[in-house]
């Protein structure tokens, strides 16, 4: 038989059925008993021995309230379950299905199943009631409070510094006041020669401000400009300041023309042409030539060279004419002269010459009839001086070079 | 360093500087201080009662602007003074005959500080004030997020914008761990609290 508080529950359970509380609790524990029994097993309802009617109403009754039934098995024992319940249930003729015991190990399985998952929502919960514990409003009075205090206290700062700020002024001003008035006094009693002093060192106090940092620029002005005159000609200033503006620009070719045209127009006498008849390939070894690009010039023109040679150019005879240009044009190591060509070429080249002259540098000059166009690279630097002859400078590259010639022509 | 206060500034620009900022609310004391506090001698000499009330008449102001609902009937400074001359009132009910009748106040505004909150003597209150003071205290985000959130009603983006956040989510997310950050701390002190 069922306990009393299985009974109460189940009696609880069924107590909405009419068809049910006609019964007497005798045969009602006996139905209730083989339906649970039934129900957990998952034993298809035979309906000969109890009432159809009955099972009809147990299963609606327990489709409603599953979950509370199912916490009442859970709250209780299994072994008041497995005597109770089961115990009653072997004295009826399902006995047979109760002794199958992989059946009931499911039912437990199945109760532990439950229960873990009412476990987990029990602390779901738990969970969600304690980020719960703080509300909305209750976070925002909590704010209220703290922030009124802050600002209190914020506020009586505000009239510190103000008040501070007034005792400042006030002061400042008594003192104003009472310098004023001293100075009044002073004014009265000692004439106007003390008033016009004390205008006198206040504007002079003033004069001073005024001129002080003007004193101070001009002469830090000046200063800066003996320095830079001290360290620099004029002349090199300004090719400092032009070089700056064009260092690393590749340079126009045309500004170099015209500027060694120039002063080689004026100091070199046209050199005996001698015409050579490049193919097409050498052509194009001279043309090259013309990009400035002076190292890589230098090579080409090397092989320019041992090009001419092999074809038996006497250089000897233009020996003259080149020691000629040495002379007028001075020139020294590491200086090229090169004519551009497009149709013609004419190469002038003295090895030999420079080192009858102690030196080991070569010269090259390419000149082309039609069109004097001149390149000039060289360590050395050329001015034309007062009678317009070229001098030598000791400048550095090529740019300064360039610039250099900017400069002559203003 | 002591706040400029612009000359010319209008109310609802005023209003709209501390919606942008609480630390404008420097410019808005500042500005109507001396004239409410005279409002209030020609009722009361007291000057610590009157700077109290000065200053709870401007907090009233403060967060009615940042409940983000609020619309100003009168001007500021009529405001202030309505405030500061009902709190005095009060405060003062014997020297009512002193009570000033002039333009300066508009008798409709009956907005007060509400005394209620300051008075809860609540332990979960007083729980979650002393969380929110200990995350105050541990430095970084978390009460300025809190803070602007909860109390500024300020927008997640907006809030993302001035505390610069690269976004709205990521100010949620913080705000989120700030929230459990600040239950937890609320709770335990709770606990002690009622142990």
């Amino acid at each position: 038989m069922i306990n009393s508080r299985e009974h109460i529950f189940l009696a609880d359970l069924f107590r909405n059925s009419e068809e049910f509380s006609a019964l007497n609790s005798e045969e009602s524990f006996s139905i209730i008993n083989e339906l649970v029994y039934l129900y957990f097993l998952k034993v298809p309802i035979v309906a000969k021995d109890i009432n159809n009617l009955l099972v009809e109403v147990f299963f609606e009754i327990l489709s409603k309230n599953e979950s509370d039934f199912l916490d009442f098995l859970i709250s209780n024992q299994e072994e008041n379950f497995e005597s109770d319940l089961f115990n009653s249930l072997k004295e009826n003729k399902y006995e047979a299905l109760i002794l199958k015991i992989d059946e009931k190990q499911l039912l437990v399985k199945a109760l532990q199943q439950l229960e873990r998952e009412n476990l987990r929502t029990k602390f779901k919960e738990l969970d969600e009631n304690e980020a719960d514990f703080l509300n909305e409003s209750e976070i925002k009075s909590a704010f209220i409070q703290l922030e009124r205090k802050a600002l209190k206290e914020k506020f009586s700062e505000l009239d510190k510094n103000e008040s501070s700020n007034n005792r400042i002024a006030n002061a400042s001003f008594s003192h104003h006041a009472t310098s004023d008035s001293n100075s009044f006094s002073e004014h009265s009693s000692s004439n106007k020669k003390s008033f016009s002093v004390f205008n006198l060192l206040k504007y002079a106090a003033i004069l001073i401000a005024i001129i002080l940092p003007f004193y101070f620029i001009n002469n830090w002005n000046a200063n800066k400009n003996q320095v830079s005159k001290k360290n620099h000609p004029k002349e090199k200033e300004k090719i400092d300041s032009i070089i700056s503006n064009k260092i690393n620009k590749s340079i126009p070719e045309e500004i170099i023309d015209i500027k060694l045209e120039k002063i080689l127009q004026a100091n070199v006498k046209v050199i005996e042409k001698e015409s050579f008849g490049f193919s097409s390939k050498d052509k194009n070894i001279s043309l090259e030539i013309s990009v400035l690009d002076f190292e890589e010039a230098h090579q080409k023109l090397k092989k320019l060279e041992a090009l001419i040679k092999k074809k038996g150019v006497n250089f000897e005879k233009h020996k003259t004419q080149l020691k000629e240009l040495n002379k007028k044009i001075k020139l020294h190591s590491n200086r090229y002269i090169f004519d551009l060509e497009k149709e013609k070429c004419k190469l002038y080249i003295d090895s030999k010459f420079h080192k009858e002259n102690g030196s080991e540098s070569k010269i090259y000059f390419l000149e082309d009839g039609n069109s004097k166009n001149y390149y000039l690279k060289t360590l050395d630097y050329y001015n034309l001086n007062s009678s317009n002859k070229l001098e030598k400078l000791n400048l550095i590259n090529d740019i300064d070079i360039i610039e250099k010639l900017d400069l002559l022509e203003e | 360093m002591q706040k400029i206060i612009p000359n010319k500034i209008s109310d609802s620009e005023l209003i709209e500087l501390i919606l942008e900022s609480s630390s404008n609310i420097d410019i808005l004391y500042l500005k109507h201080k001396n004239y409410c506090l005279n409002f209030m001698r020609k009722m009361n000499n007291d000057s610590d009662l009157i700077q109290d009330i000065y200053h709870d008449a401007i907090i009233t102001l403060y967060e009615k602007i940042i409940s983000g609902n609020f619309v100003l009937s009168a001007s500021i400074q009529t405001y202030l003074n309505s405030i500061c001359r009902n709190q005095l009132l009060n405060r003062n009910k014997k020297n009512a005959m002193h009570v000033v009748h002039n333009d300066d106040y508009d008798e409709s505004i009956k907005d007060w500080i509400d005394d209620e909150i300051e008075n809860i003597n609540d332990n979960k209150l007083s729980a979650t004030i002393n969380a929110l003071e200990k995350i105050k205290g541990l430095g970084g985000k978390c009460y300025e997020i809190l803070k602007r959130f909860y109390y500024e009603n300020h927008s997640m983006d907006k809030i993302a914008k001035d505390l610069e956040y690269t976004n709205a989510d990521n100010v949620k997310n913080q705000k989120s761990r700030c929230f459990k950050k600040l239950n937890q701390e609320a709770f335990e002190i709770f606990n002690k609290l009622n142990d």
